[in-house]
Parts: C-alpha cells; structure tokens; sequence
C-alpha cells in the first residue's frame, strides 16, 4: 500500500513538473489533489489507495500535494508557501511535519498556531478559532533549500 | 526526506477514514480550484511570488432521497370506497436538483404492514399523485405522478390512491409502499431517465454520479442501500359495521294454562326477540329489518316494540317502544305487512359500534 502512494506521488509529480515550465528560474511549484479511494487489494481485503481527486461529493476528503523545488542556482531562503483554502472546502489538518505550519482564520491577514487564533462569533465576541475557520494555510520553512533539492507540504480539506 | 514525509501522509490518512457529511453540501458540478504561491529569498533578496498551477475537480453528484409515511397512522377506510389517500413525502437529499420518478404498490399478502398489521388485501386501482404544495390531495390539481425538477434539500408530498373492494369486511388490511426513483433533471415539466452511477474510475473534469440513499422501510421489499431509490409503507384499515342477528322466541300464554308455564299449543302466544349486534369499529346506518311471519302462525296485531332493553340477546318483555302496526307518521320505526306483505319491518335507524339494537313482536299459533 506503501509503494501505491509513493509510486503514484512520483509519477503524478513527474507530469507536474513537466508541465509546470513557465515558471522562471527559482522556485518551482506545482499542486495536486488527492483522494483516498478503497480498492480489493490482491488478497480481496479492501485496500486504501491515493487517486487524483475525481469523484468527490460533498463530505469527502481531500488532500493539496504541493511540490516546490528549486530549479536555479543559487539556495532559496526564507520560503513561505501560502495555499488559500478553496471557499467550498473545509480545512481539516495540515499533513505531515506541521511544525513549519501557520495558518489564517481571516482572509491571510493573520498567520499563527490554530489554537492561537480566535474568530468572532454570531455577537461579535471573540471565540476560539477552529478548523473549519481556517482561510489560508502557509508553511514557513526555516531551512533554506539547495540547488536542484525541493520538498512536499500537504493539507487535507473536506467538501462541504 | 520524502519517503518520510509521505508514510506519514499514509498514516494520517489510514486514521483520518473516509467520513459521511449529512448536510447536502456544495452543489454538483462546482469547479473547486485551488493555486499555491511561494515567496522566498535568494541571498537575502526577496523574490517575485511564483504562483503554483491551478488544480481543479468538479464536485460530483451524490444522489440522496428519503421518501417517508406521513401522519404516523394507517388510514380507515370503508368496503367499496374509491380513492382512498395515504400520504408521504419525497425529500432530496442529493447536491444538487433531481426529477423523481414514483412507483406506488400493493403490498405482498401475508406482509407486515407499516403499523404492525397483516396485509391481506390488495387495494385496487392503485396511483400516484404528486401535491400541488398544499399538502392536501385535490383531485382537480394534484394530477402530476412524477416529481419535476426537485431542488437540493426540497421535499413534495406525495398521494397514493387506492380503491377499497366492496367485498372487504372489518380489520382486513391492505399495505401500500411508495418508492420514488432518483431521474435526472434538466428537461422542466418532463420525467428524465432514472440515475445511474458512474461505473469504472472517475475524471476530475466530469460530474460523476454516487448513489448515497439508505434501504427502505423494513416492510418494503426489493429496495435496497445505494440503488437510487428509497420506500416507506402504509397501511389502510377497513374499519367498517359487522352485524349479527339473533332471533329467540318465547310462550308467552296458551289458552289451557294462561301465562303460567304455558305451552306452544295452537291458539298460544309467542313473542319473537330480534336482536341486531354491531360487532364491527364503525357504525351501521339506517338498518330495516325484515321478519316473515312464520307458516301456519298469525301475526297479533300492535305487538311491535322496538328499542327493546334485555341481557345479551335476550329482550326484557313490555320495554321498548310499542308500534302501531302501520308505516305512516314520522317516526314510524315498525310496520305489518306494509312494507313488505306478510313480514314484519323495523327500521332501526344507526346502530353505533360495539351496540345492539332490539326488537320483538307476537304471533299466535294457528
């Protein structure tokens, strides 16, 4: 089940990055979406497996894969990637190492912890903010990214 | 880096599950698109943001109805009605606008029926019609049998006609079942094709279609979870009058012995007690009874009393109402060979469910 998702990673990255050509010397992003999907696995156990979001109703999950990668010369610092929340989704949870993760419950003005951060509620006083306020997410990387080396961020976010 | 990176993805995703929303969500056919931006340094130089490529899928359609019994009671009816109404509602659940196609059915004999009865009759002449917004059927108005261009989270009340055999008696049962099929919308004022779900692998860039709806009521047959449909049963009671009638006699004199343990020798007098028992849930309206005076015995006049008292089947002597032996006057609950040469008739009006009405009359022994 493993290899299934890394294998599907690599070669939907692969297309990506071909495609993805108009992006000037620097950094390079791409985003995909996934879904998870069951499958009968080779011992007619159900089998969980990634796919390219295709069949997505209301309630299903989702997960953005986005792929950056230096393809200049010289080491990029300070990279901030910023994927805003697409207005139909709900956020669910940043995957992976989220300690480089901030995220905005007002429209990208403000990024910090989720529990950090408060909303108003229906009278205006301030309330914790939750998953579901989540406008924008942003990842901070605080290592710098050499030459010809990038990385992955993800997110999962479910339809409303 | 990477393969780390995604076991854990794998991981958290194994967890996480696929999780079922209720609320009927974002609209079929919604392009969901999502671009990412990167801002960075290159030696201490901000850079111009790069901008991801835009991803992009379109929601899919999936198909949710719930169709369910309303008012929570079978509905009573009489033997030889016509048109009989049961109500439901059809509530679409799916993400986006449906037509619905609607099947109405007797149930199987022998079934349970949808308040813990038997069904054993079938309902004749049995249709669908879908209300007019008014929750009450109307004939002249409520003549559509499919549902038209049905709106996310909307619901239609739907009608369900039969008519009732004459030859039912009380507490028979007949179950009905509607069953409302998802059809495609698009086309106003026409049924579109029943839905079908997407088979094989989805694209992204194509409105696939899942089918989301539950089984049906437990006493329905043949619908089951995910096929795109949904049933609920009710039930019609024949609720009607069941009369018996139990005549008894008894001597009241004879010309040797006079009332003291009097015979049924000629020239005696009988006294015939006629009782009517409604044993049925409903009452039985504008009873006649009709009596032939026995062969070889003489009706005595003006004996006729109607509204007897008495225990059981029994009538209490001299109670009641006495009758002149004529059909005129209003009122006139008794007649002798009037109405009907050589018999005795009561007209015994409405007998109420569960009561009895009596009557006696004598006659001598030619």
């Amino acid at each position: 089940m493993m290899n299934h998702t890394l294998r599907l990673f690599l070669v939907a990255g692969a297309s990506l990055w071909l495609g993805a050509a108009h992006a000037a010397g620097g950094l390079q992003l791409s985003n995909e979406v996934f879904q998870e999907i069951q499958v009968p696995g080779a011992d007619g156990k159900p089998e969980r497996k990634s796919v390219p979001a295709a069949m997505v109703v209301p309630g299903t999950e989702v997960f953005y894969v986005i792929t950056y990668r230096n393809t200049g010369d010289q080491p990029a610092e300070k990279i901030a990637i910023t994927n805003p929340v697409p207005a139909e989704l709900e956020y669910v949870a940043v995957l992976g190492p989220a300690s480089a993760n901030q995220v905005s419950v007002d429209g990208g003005k403000q990024y910090g912890a989720l529990a950090s951060l408060s909303v108003p509620d229906a009278d205006g006083k301030p309330r914790a903010a939750q998953a579901a306020d989540v406008t924008h997410v942003r990842w901070m990387l605080g290592t710098a990214v050499s030459p010809g080396d990038g990385g992955k961020v993800s997110f999962k976010a479910r339809l409303k | 880096m990477r393969s780390n990176f995604l076991k854990y993805v794998a991981v958290v995703l194994l967890l996480a599950g696929a999780q079922q929303a209720q609320a009927l969500g974002t609209t079929q056919g919604t392009n969901i698109a999502n671009t990412a931006t990167v801002d960075y340094a290159v030696g201490g130089v901000n850079q111009p943001d790069i901008s991801s490529n835009t991803v992009s899928f379109l929601v899919d359609r999936r198909i949710n109805l719930t169709v369910a019994e309303i008012g929570g009671t079978s509905t009573s009816v009489i033997p030889g009605s016509v048109g009989r109404v049961t109500t439901f509602t059809v509530s679409n659940s799916t993400n986006g606008v449906q037509d619905f196609r609607l099947e109405a059915t007797n149930d199987t004999a022998g079934a349970g029926t949808a308040f813990g009865d038997t069904d054993n009759f079938d309902g004749a002449n049995v249709r669908v019609f879908v209300d007019n917004g008014n929750g009450i059927y109307e004939p002249a108005l409520d003549t559509a049998t499919f549902i038209d261009e049905l709106g996310a989270d909307q619901t239609r009340t739907v009608f369900v006609l039969i008519d009732i055999p004459v030859s039912q008696i009380n507490d028979d049962t007949a179950g009905v079942t509607l069953r409302a099929f998802a059809a495609d919308s698009g086309t106003a004022a026409a049924l579109g094709a029943d839905a079908t779900q997407t088979v094989g692998p989805d694209t992204p860039l194509f409105v696939g279609t899942v089918f989301g709806d539950t089984a049906g009521a437990p006493n329905t047959t043949g619908d089951a979870a995910r096929d795109g449909s949904h049933s609920d049963d009710d039930e019609y009671d024949v609720v009607t009058a069941a009369l018996t009638v139990i005549k008894s006699q008894t001597v009241i004199s004879d010309p040797f012995n006079g009332a003291v343990d009097p015979k049924a020798i000629p020239g005696a007098v009988i006294e015939y007690c006629v009782d009517i028992n409604n044993t049925g849930a409903s009452q039985a309206d504008a009873i006649v009874m009709t009596d032939a005076i026995p062969a070889n015995t003489t009706y005595q006049a003006g004996t006729i009393r109607v509204g007897v008292a008495g225990v059981g089947t029994g009538c209490a002597s001299g109670t009641g109402t006495a009758e002149d032996d004529d059909a005129a006057g209003g009122g006139d609950a008794g007649d002798y060979d009037v109405t009907t040469a050589g018999a005795v008739t009561v007209r015994g009006g409405n007998i109420a469910a569960a009561a009895r009405y009596k009557a006696v009359f004598r006659v001598t022994v030619n």
